[in-house]
């Protein structure tokens, strides 16, 4: 693949529509609303353009884009007016995002943002503890403890039918 | 049965934001390759802190007339008692100054400058984005001049942006850490407490802070002229704005420092 100086807009674009979807997904689990959310993703993608990563191949790339959208999106949290914030205040943006009243990803959103990226990537994305390891740049031990308690925490919130 | 996968499926961007999405990727990424002929962004925390802060704690609304506005510590003090200390200083100032736009008024409230703000301080992989000496709080009011109350949900009001311009600094150029806000509705009053990182170094020059209704075509409410290193109106901008400047105390400029943080912004844009 090309280092991201070179890329053409349409080659740009490919990848923008390869891993739109995943990196909005993630970004909405950590901003719970659609404006923050695409603000990072914008974010994410500018990043890319700019600091052109090389990638050895599509997995590389989603890789590369999830741990930058979930650094952006922690950083962003970090921020005085963010802890002020709750996902009940956004009930109307949650609606916009089409996500209804869905209990379990109200469960997901209200997780401590340590457990969100490893959460989505193993049940959303399907990735494997070792790949998700590898994405964030984590212990495998980590990402283990980090999948355990946020599993626990749905299955409390959510109750034996919690599906994991 | 729970199932996760299920549940994310249902979190899509639409069309138009996956647009805007790549669109505004895109178009910075060309400003600041070449140079920033187009006219986009550096102002994202305050973009996005007001769109999500816009919803935030939304309370009763009453009948608006003759509300009387709040005052900054009482805005400050019920979104953080630590900014509310820095607005019982002796170093803020009350301003009260009013601007008409389309149907509405916005009323810069007053300023503030940090204060030890350990708790508050705003870090970024691993380092302080943040510095006291640098950081301004403002408080802005949001009515209708009918006198209605803003609904409960605010639906079908606009949306506002806020974000710092600086005399002489072409923000296509410069991408400040910037800041952000917070926002709530009060008896049919907004009020947004906005953080600004990085201005007090700049307090020789003159600095602003325009609110401005937002667009989504990122149009600027207000173009830099690279001639005289002023803000104008845009012509394009169709929506509702309105331009602050900011009384900074002339003393507090830092000339190092701000030279410093231009060349830091310009690295980022």
């Amino acid at each position: 693949m090309p280092k991201s100086l070179l890329r053409t807009d349409k080659e740009i674009a490919e990848i923008y529509q390869r891993h739109v979807q995943a990196v909005y997904r993630l970004c909405f689990a950590y901003m719970k609303n659609p404006a923050d959310a695409e603000d990072a993703v914008s974010d994410t993608f500018y990043r890319m353009i700019k600091s052109g990563p090389v990638f050895d191949s599509e997995k590389h790339e989603e890789a590369w884009l999830m741990r930058t959208a979930g650094n952006l999106c922690k950083n962003n949290l970090k921020h005085w007016w963010r802890r002020n914030e709750n996902w009940e205040d956004h009930a109307h943006l949650r609606d916009n995002a089409d996500a209804g009243t869905d209990s379990t990803l109200e469960a997901v959103m209200a997780l401590p943002d340590k457990y969100k990226a490893v959460v989505y990537l193993f049940y959303y994305a399907r990735y494997s503890g070792e790949e998700i390891a590898a994405i964030l740049r984590k212990p495998q031990s980590t990402v283990r403890s980090h999948l355990r308690e946020a599993r626990s925490i749905l299955k409390r919130k959510l109750g034996g039918e919690f599906d994991a | 049965m729970h199932d996760i996968k299920t549940s994310w499926d249902k979190v899509n961007p639409d069309a138009a934001a996956e647009h805007r999405m790549l669109n505004e990727a895109m178009s910075r990424a060309r400003a600041a390759g070449k140079g920033g002929n187009l006219m986009l962004t550096r102002k994202k925390y305050f973009r996005t802190a007001l769109i999500a802060a816009a919803l935030v704690c939304v309370l009763a609304v009453s009948v608006f007339a003759a509300v009387k506005l709040l005052t900054p510590v009482e805005v400050a003090e019920w979104l953080d008692p630590e900014i509310a200390k820095a607005f019982r200083s002796s170093e803020a100032m009350l301003i009260n100054e009013a601007q008409t736009t389309g149907d509405y008024e916005i009323t810069l409230l007053g300023i503030a400058p940090a204060q030890n703000f350990s708790r508050l301080m705003v870090i970024a992989d691993g380092k302080p984005i943040t510095h006291d000496a640098d950081r301004v709080f403002a408080v802005f009011a949001v009515r209708r001049t009918d006198g209605t109350a803003l609904p409960a949900d605010l639906q079908g009001i606009p949306r506002f942006h806020a974000w710092p311009l600086i005399e002489g600094v072409d923000p296509a150029k410069h991408a400040f850490e910037s800041g952000g806000g917070i926002g709530s509705v009060q008896n049919g009053v907004m009020y947004y407490l906005i953080d600004c990182f990085e201005l007090y170094p700049f307090a020789d020059r003159q600095v602003f802070i325009s609110v401005a209704e937002a667009s989504d075509r990122m149009i600027e409410p207000y173009s830099f002229d690279e001639v005289t290193g002023k803000f104008v109106p845009n012509p394009a901008h169709k929506g509702l704005r309105a331009l602050f400047e900011l009384p900074l105390d002339q003393s507090r400029a830092d000339p190092a420092r701000a030279a410093e943080l231009l060349k830091q912004a310009a690295a980022n844009s």
